[in-house]
């Protein structure tokens, strides 16, 4: 009763100020029976605060992140047959997924959108690599080439360098909790 | 192991919070730890409040989601309202405050749960108060 209330609310919002975004993942919210009814309504209906973000093109916590591993490294992706602009042009970052090593994130990857020189925009799958020590690493793929991509590169990224000592003090505390 | 936990007190108990394969760890400064026991080792997923070394995750706004392999959303912690909520996992989401933990609408309040192998279980099928540990589950060491 009370999701059909929210949604019946969500409804007239929309209209009354000629659109409106609902956060729910709630299945009567998300369902196919309503999409026609809140698309007349232009009612937006998003699972989360981030996708709520994405809609209005305010710049997430993670896409957020993957720019500043990938600003540094700019320069280096026309090397990788990607004729982007000097000043660095990122449209949109989608699927981006970072694996934590001793000091910030060891590993990234994201589909991006980037506006080329030209003018013309093109989606490509950047891979990051910015190890504790010794040069960061880009990669750039074709869209199409996710499925491998992500295969490969967290298989190798699963190991880690050795933990920083700031991080074996907090699993050291941790494994005092746990009565090890 | 002896904890004081979201106002339980778990004496003598393996796992305090057992959520579907994965226990949940609140330290006495209220920072939470995630460790998955469901393969053949422990693997710590979430050490106080961020993101364990070698664990795919993603940062979001109320803090960060904890991702498999492939990529796949798991779930998300966030370490301000001290709460997991399950994204693809098929689970109640849990919050640990100061005063209960509260596991979908459920609010467990000033338990104490002594001598079991789990204190608080929370599966696809239901929620426990004191059992023992499901088999097949990796030892909680890290």
């Amino acid at each position: 009763m009370r999701d059909l209330v929210i949604w019946a609310i969500s409804l007239r919002v929309a209209k009354l100020h000629g659109g409106a975004v609902l956060l729910s993942r709630d299945k009567i919210h998300t369902g196919e029976l309503g999409r026609v009814e809140a698309e007349a309504a232009k009612l937006s209906v998003v699972p989360s605060v981030d996708d709520a973000l994405r809609l209005f093109k305010i710049e997430t916590p993670d896409a957020k992140l993957f720019i500043e591993l990938l600003t540094p490294l700019w320069k280096e992706l026309p090397a990788q047959g990607l004729a982007v602009p000097a000043e660095v042009s990122v449209v949109d970052v989608r699927n981006a997924r970072f694996v934590r090593g001793p000091s910030g994130a060891l590993f990234a990857l994201a589909t991006i959108h980037v506006r080329l020189e030209s003018g013309a925009e093109k989606a490509v799958v950047v891979q990051l690599r910015t190890p504790p020590e010794g040069p960061s690493e880009v990669h750039v793929f074709e869209a199409g080439e996710i499925a491998s991509v992500e295969a490969s590169a967290l298989t190798s990224a699963a190991a880690p360098p050795a933990p920083d000592r700031a991080y074996e003090e907090r699993l050291e505390r941790l494994r005092k909790v746990l009565g090890e | 192991m002896n904890l004081r936990m979201g106002s339980q007190l778990f004496i003598d108990v393996q796992i305090p919070l057992l959520w579907g394969t994965r226990a949940i760890v609140q330290d006495p400064e209220e920072r939470l730890s995630i460790i998955n026991l469901g393969g053949d080792r422990a693997l710590l997923e979430v050490l106080e409040d961020e993101p364990a070394q070698g664990i795919p995750f993603a940062p979001s706004v109320e803090g960060f989601v904890i991702m498999d392999a492939q990529g796949t959303e798991l779930y998300k912690v966030s370490p301000v309202a001290k709460s997991i909520t399950p994204l693809s996992l098929k689970l109640l989401p849990v919050t640990i405050s100061r005063d209960a933990i509260r596991v979908g609408t459920n609010t467990f309040q000033s338990n104490m749960v002594s001598g079991f192998g789990v204190g608080i279980s929370v599966t696809e099928n239901g929620i426990g108060l004191g059992g023992s540990v499901p088999p097949g589950l990796a030892a909680l060491r890290v």
